[in-house]
């Protein structure tokens, strides 16, 4: 097979991985508690448009204030059900919004009635008659309500009553109230129970212990983080993190992937495939072996910490505190065994020729090389808890002292520093693995979280997401209203909405990858396809209805900027082109133009969706250190 | 007796008719009928004339003593199914009439002595 076939061929796999790692847009998350909505969303964004969030699972722009709104009655509604035998009668808990609208309504609606009815009486036709009649309908529909909730509870319906016939005692025949001056009484009266029973609603909760937290949390695929709600968390807001827009800046790591991508275009061009694969393999090795050394690394430090327990222990060793440490010490060894023999893999030359066969079975190692990661994250934790147990007068000498600070701090740094060199190994796996749905907080998480009586918790709260700190493209916000009832009971979740971030809003964005250029004729390229680094600035615009079009196939257009060498001297030329590229940017392809060398060209680009030598490119990039890109 | 009630007269059927048949679909009223000449019927009416309200509004109670002067007027009318059951059975004391001149309540002698919020709903459904 020719070698710029076998290119072609990795092409196709490439896109057919990356549809296969597109992320998947996160699950709809139910209403926690069965009743009514408590908590509703409106996204303010830079360019000052406001959207109602109406899913529960709704997007959002990235650089967006998210406003909270909590209805208070909804909440009661949902409070009347953990106070436990309530003196309200629940025909009225469940009507309490009702009822609260009735009061709110009630003067609007009785002067539309009243001024329509002068209107009829005035001119008497048939509009002025069907206006009288829509203005009846609201006023009807709402008495009827109240009425049906009197059928359902006898103490409502004995004051009801008693609140008409003192209305209509006395009054004389000749001269019966009004029906607009009997609808206001009824509507008054609706709000006058809904206001009762909010009151008696709130002193229950109080007696009930009952409080209400509103939590506000970022899942990054770092991990969950609490964001800035100044009215409720004491949350410390982070410095302000814009993701800027308009930047076309590339960064360390996008300049690196140009190096990369460089390395990679010439080896296609000198020898196809097989050059790709030797040089993805080498790679490979690498930075397995990095990941390898570093968790051998580990265990030595945590195996030195059972000697030395041990030999401070003498003849009363906690035997069961060391046989944990012992077979904690042999997971962690057998993950970077296992880490070691897929580096021998990547030693070897290529056991196979076949590019996509290559590449998926790159894939799959590094679905491994992720497996083991967690394993040493949970292993790490279980370390730490172990120590914790050990008797302190046997945590002294070396890493031991003070408690085992020093080798508690050497643990904590083993799973960021694999995580690092995984990172190096797949920038663009992590993609594939999106900021998963929160799913259960511990309760740590809710430290920082206010606690409110029922009465007291804020109508609306503000999120601005510029601090909640570093965040990218499918980073997920966690709004969760949960009230507990009593010191000791389990926290008990009412309602929440999760909002994925997206960049919703027109901007831009730098991609870089790989270009096959066609010179379109003659020129001093032996084949039809110069493989050549290139870079395109591609104007986009996010959906706040599609995940699917935000991560996979949204349409972006701009310019190209391609270093091919059409005339084979070794000194790239610039190549300026227009481009579309969709596939979350796996594919783009447009026209271009040789300066130096007078010459028009075809192309298509690829971003592959292995990371290994970063070879991958990338979007413009939110670094997660919490760094700008570079203006 | 009070503006808003409309007797019809027993004694004259023709007459009772042409009068009832003049409110339902002449007028643009909410008509509440009750049904008899007995004392829930009379107690009715007395209440049913306060929540008719005052000369300008589009509500209106009808006596009608007899009626069976008027059973195949009543028939004539619209009904739903359940609401038909109750005014065919032997119980009724009054029915409300919509804008529509569509019957859209019955009021059964079981709900005797009838009190303001059912009088108040009687006449809301004719105009829902």
């Amino acid at each position: 097979m020719a070698p710029l076939l076998r290119m072609r061929h990795i092409a196709l796999a490439g896109v057919v991985t990356a549809i296969a790692c597109a992320k998947s847009a996160p699950v709809a998350t139910p209403v926690p508690a069965a009743g009514p909505v408590i908590l509703t969303l409106q996204e303010l964004d830079q360019d000052h448009g406001k959207n109602v969030l109406s899913d529960r699972s709704g997007i959002a722009d990235i650089n967006s204030t998210l406003e909270i709104r909590i209805d208070s009655t909804a909440l009661r509604q949902q409070v009347s059900s953990l106070v436990g035998p309530s003196t309200i009668s629940p025909a009225v808990i469940a009507r309490l919004a009702a009822l609260q609208a009735m009061a709110v309504a009630r003067l609007d609606l009785v002067r539309a009635y009243t001024e329509s009815v002068e209107r009829y009486a005035a001119d008497s036709n048939a509009a002025t008659l069907q206006a009288v009649q829509d203005a009846l309908k609201p006023l009807a529909k709402n008495a009827r309500s109240l009425y049906a909730a009197t059928k359902e509870d006898k103490a409502l319906s004995d004051r009801f009553e008693a609140m008409l016939e003192s209305f209509f005692s006395g009054a004389p025949a000749a001269t019966p109230p009004s029906v607009a001056q009997q609808y206001d009484a009824v509507l008054a009266f609706a709000g006058q129970e809904a206001t009762a029973a909010r009151q008696a609603l709130d002193v229950e909760a109080q007696k009930a212990g009952v409080r209400i937290q509103v939590g506000t949390w970022l899942s990054t695929t770092q991990g969950v983080r609490p964001v800035a709600a100044p009215s409720l968390n004491s949350t410390e807001p982070s410095s302000p993190f814009v993701v800027d827009r308009w930047s076309v800046i590339m960064d360390d790591a996008q300049r690196k992937q140009v190096e990369a991508n460089a390395q990679v275009a010439r080896a296609i061009n000198s020898d196809g495939a097989a050059g790709v694969v030797k040089l993805l393999t080498a790679a490979a090795k690498a930075s397995l072996e990095r990941i390898s050394g570093e968790l051998r690394e580990c265990a030595k430090t945590v195996n030195d910490a059972v000697v030395g327990i041990t030999t401070n222990a003498g003849g009363n060793p906690p035997t069961q505190a060391l046989n944990q440490l012992k077979t904690q010490v042999k997971t962690l060894e057998k993950v970077g065994t296992d880490l070691a023999a897929l580096a021998d893999k990547y030693r070897q030359p290529a056991t196979t020729t076949d590019a996509a066969a290559f590449l998926q079975a790159t894939n799959a190692d590094l679905g491994t090389i992720k497996a083991g990661i967690e394993t040493v994250d949970g292993t790490v934790k279980q370390i730490q808890a172990t120590l914790a147990g050990v008797r302190t007068d046997l945590l002294h000498g070396g890493d031991l002292d003070n408690n085992a600070s020093g080798l508690k701090t050497k643990l904590k740094g083993c799973v960021p520093s694999i995580s690092e060199a995984y990172d190096g190994l797949s920038a663009q796996f992590r993609e594939a693995f999106p900021s998963a749905r929160i799913v259960a907080l511990a309760d740590s998480a809710w430290r920082e979280v206010l606690s409110f009586d029922v009465g007291s918790v804020p109508a609306t709260a503000t999120v601005p997401l510029i601090t909640a700190g570093p965040r990218r493209a499918g980073d997920l916000v966690l709004i969760r209203l949960a009230a507990v009832r009593g010191a000791d009971d389990k926290r008990q979740v009412l309602d929440e909405q999760q909002v994925t971030l997206q960049r919703v809003l027109p901007h831009l964005e730098l991609a870089v990858g790989l270009v096959f250029a066609d010179p379109l004729g003659s020129s001093e390229v032996s084949h039809r396809f110069q493989a050549a680094p290139a870079y395109s600035v591609l104007y986009r615009r996010g959906s706040r209805r599609s995940m699917a079009r935000n991560s996979f196939w949204n349409l972006g257009l701009g310019l190209n900027v391609a270093a091919v060498d059409f005339d084979k001297d070794d000194v790239p030329e610039l190549g300026l082109g227009l481009t579309a590229s969709t596939f979350s940017d796996m594919l783009n392809a447009g026209v271009g133009y040789n300066v130096f060398i007078d010459r028009a060209y075809w192309f298509f680009g690829v971003r592959l969706p292995v990371g290994i030598l970063s070879l991958a490119g990338s979007r413009t990039p939110v670094d997660d250190s919490g760094t700008q890109p570079s203006q | 007796m009070p503006f808003n009630i409309t007797v019809l007269p027993s004694g004259n059927a023709a007459k009772a008719q042409e009068t009832f048949l003049h409110l339902i679909h002449d007028k643009p009223f909410v008509l509440l009928v009750v049904m008899g000449d007995d004392e829930d019927a009379e107690q009715l009416k007395a209440r049913a004339a306060l929540v008719a309200g005052g000369p300008q509004d589009l509500r209106r109670v009808v006596w009608m003593k007899n009626p069976d002067n008027h059973r195949q007027q009543i028939a004539a009318l619209e009904v739903g199914p359940e609401l038909a059951r109750k005014l065919n059975g032997p119980n009724v004391l009054a029915f409300t009439t919509s804008h529509d001149d569509a019957i859209c309540d019955v009021i059964e002698r079981s709900e005797a002595p009838v009190k303001f919020g059912r009088i108040i709903d009687s006449f809301a459904a004719g105009e829902e």
